[in-house]
């Protein structure tokens, strides 16, 4: 028996089963109603909402590809997402590293002002930054919205790859130093492959982090060139009418990588690593 | 050769935290005393001119109150509800990793999903939850209204924010050895009992620790707020601290006076952040630890 409550008792199992599934169904029940509204005919959205769904549709994204500007929202999603991932893995994975294998002056003052990261919120670094963006010519540029997310990434990046880097045997490493081989062999040919997958999900999370990311997307993106799906979807339903077959299809669309990263991580048993990157 | 790669690293994770952190925040410390009203408009120097008229500005004064309304209401529900699930799902029962799995999904749904799916479950004519609270009797409040506008809020950041404190909560319940419990069964200690004398004094600082970094999250939180009213609030309730500098300084154009009102907060937020650390060196130095053995005088005490 463990914990507090006497499962051995009947009642006590069923009260349980019912705050179980109660929990369940709190969380799941306003996505799961979005996902499936996105597969219903616009009609019964609107008219018959509570019927059992009996017609199944994929016309709401069809919809919604034919939406100007969807197809580039798309491809500047992945264009963020991807380039915030590459440089975030490359600037925050050595740094990482050096948490995790050295002793020097001034390490703790690096972890603190890593972990100081958190403190600036999103709505406090916006104007410096737009400004910084605009002395460099980047306001309304894809690179700028990069820009942002790399810096809202790295600092639980950083924690997160020296507590992965950690669980890497530093005897594993020592062959290759005898060889006379430099940090930048290690990392990629030794430790990385060593611990590929949280390094794997580490970098699906930055992924999912920049994909969802709306504030700095908001700010810098003025336009369909530059915008990004999270954007797209606030301009959708913020109008007067909302066509709710729409929002429910883009909406779908943008929960499916988050489902992805929590599928892997069910798999790998990577999740419970994931620590509290979530501002904005 | 180490010396000389780990010198290398440390330059580059400096100009990192340079160019990423650094830079921004002199800004923000010269452009608070540098009065322009125009965005990219060079200023010359106005003394503490910016923060007289921050400070005075009645919008700061509501915004500081509905920040702080939000982010007190949204945390102790987070806490509270975490600390429900974690201790329901510290149990063993059937299915019991998929329940844990589905609770952590909302973390990783983007806010602006989370915003809509909300607005779409208790929407009056399409929604789900209205429908569900008239089988047993409620009425629920239209939440696109002026009136619903915090309660609003404080739903969406708590959905959203409370796998993060879940996990962490549940973690912490997962390290407390079973022996603890063994040695309360001894005493014939009910579930409330074991709760008091074991769960409680060994999660309390986990739960010290999250109530801070929440507070310190939520406190300037942009996007929930704003997209829940879709940008124009209805109520004053609707801008938050986060918001309102947002208004200053890209609606109103005043960065200086949007600057004085940053390096305000972020002391605010340092001294938080300051007094968090502090406590845990203090914690550490002094050697006061979650207890090792469970605090079985209170059960004496209880009865």
């Amino acid at each position: 028996m463990k914990g507090i409550i006497h499962s051995r008792f009947a009642v006590g199992r069923a009260a349980l089963t019912v705050m179980a599934l109660a929990l369940a169904v709190l969380v799941l029940l306003p996505i799961a109603w979005l996902m499936i509204s996105a597969i219903r005919p616009q009609h019964d959205i609107l008219s018959a909402p509570y019927s059992f769904p009996e017609t199944l549709t994929i016309q709401n994204f069809v919809d919604l590809y034919n939406i100007p500007g969807f197809g580039q929202s798309l491809r500047n999603s992945f264009f963020v997402g991807l380039a915030t991932t590459i440089c975030t893995a490359v600037a925050a994975l050595p740094v990482g590293y050096l948490l995790s294998r050295y002793h020097f002056r001034g390490q703790r003052l690096l972890r603190l002002v890593a972990l100081m990261g958190y403190l600036f919120a999103p709505a406090v670094l916006a104007l410096p930054y737009f400004q910084f963006l605009s002395f460099l010519g980047l306001v309304d540029s894809l690179v700028g919205i990069v820009f942002a997310h790399i810096a809202f990434c790295l600092p639980f990046s950083i924690a997160l790859s020296e507590l992965i880097f950690r669980s890497v045997p530093l005897s594993i490493e020592e062959v290759a130093m005898l060889d006379g081989n430099g940090i930048l062999k290690r990392i990629l040919f030794i430790v990385a492959p060593a611990a590929r997958y949280q390094l794997a999900a580490l970098l699906l999370l930055v992924f999912t982090i920049s994909w969802k990311e709306f504030f700095f997307a908001f700010l810098i993106s003025s336009g369909f060139q530059t915008q990004t799906l999270p954007v797209m979807l606030a301009s959708l339903y913020g109008g007067e009418s909302i066509n709710w077959h729409l929002v429910c299809a883009l909406s779908t669309v943008l929960i499916l990588p988050s489902l992805l990263l929590l599928f892997v991580g069910r798999i790998r048993q990577v999740v419970p690593l994931i620590g509290g990157e979530s501002r904005g | 050769m180490f010396k000389r790669e780990c010198t290398v690293l440390g330059i580059i994770a400096s100009v990192l935290f340079a160019i990423f952190y650094g830079v921004p925040l002199i800004q923000m410390f010269i452009g608070s005393f540098l009065s322009n009203a125009e965005l990219g408009a060079s200023g010359h120097f106005s003394g503490a001119r910016n923060y007289v008229l921050a400070w005075r500005d009645p919008a700061y004064g509501q915004a500081f109150l509905a920040s702080t309304a939000f982010t007190l209401s949204a945390v102790f529900l987070q806490i509270v509800l975490a600390f429900g699930a974690a201790l329901l799902t510290r149990q063993s029962f059937r299915f019991v990793g998929i329940l844990r799995w589905i609770l952590i999904i909302p973390y990783f749904l983007p806010s602006v999903v989370v915003v809509v799916a909300w607005k779409f479950f208790s929407d009056p004519f399409v929604g789900i939850l209205p429908k569900m609270a008239g089988w047993i009797g409620l009425a629920i409040p239209d939440l696109r209204g002026a009136e619903s506008a915090l309660p609003a809020m404080i739903i969406v950041a708590t959905y959203e924010a409370f796998p993060f404190t879940y996990v962490v909560l549940l973690a912490r319940m997962m390290q407390i050895p079973d022996s603890l419990y063994e040695v309360t069964e001894l005493y014939g200690a009910n579930p409330v009992e074991k709760f008091l004398t074991v769960t409680w004094p060994q999660v309390r600082l986990a739960v010290l620790s999250l109530t801070l970094l929440r507070i310190l999250i939520t406190w300037l939180k942009f996007d929930v707020p704003w997209l829940v009213y879709a940008g124009n609030a209805p109520s004053p309730w609707g801008d938050t601290l986060g918001v309102a500098i947002y208004r200053t300084a890209f609606q109103n154009l005043r960065q200086g006076k949007a600057y004085a009102a940053s390096v305000s907060i972020l002391c605010v937020l340092l001294t938080l952040f300051i007094t968090w650390y502090v406590l845990v060196q203090v914690r550490r130095r002094i050697g006061f630890r979650d207890p090792s053995s469970p605090r079985t005088e209170l059960i004496e005490l209880i009865r």
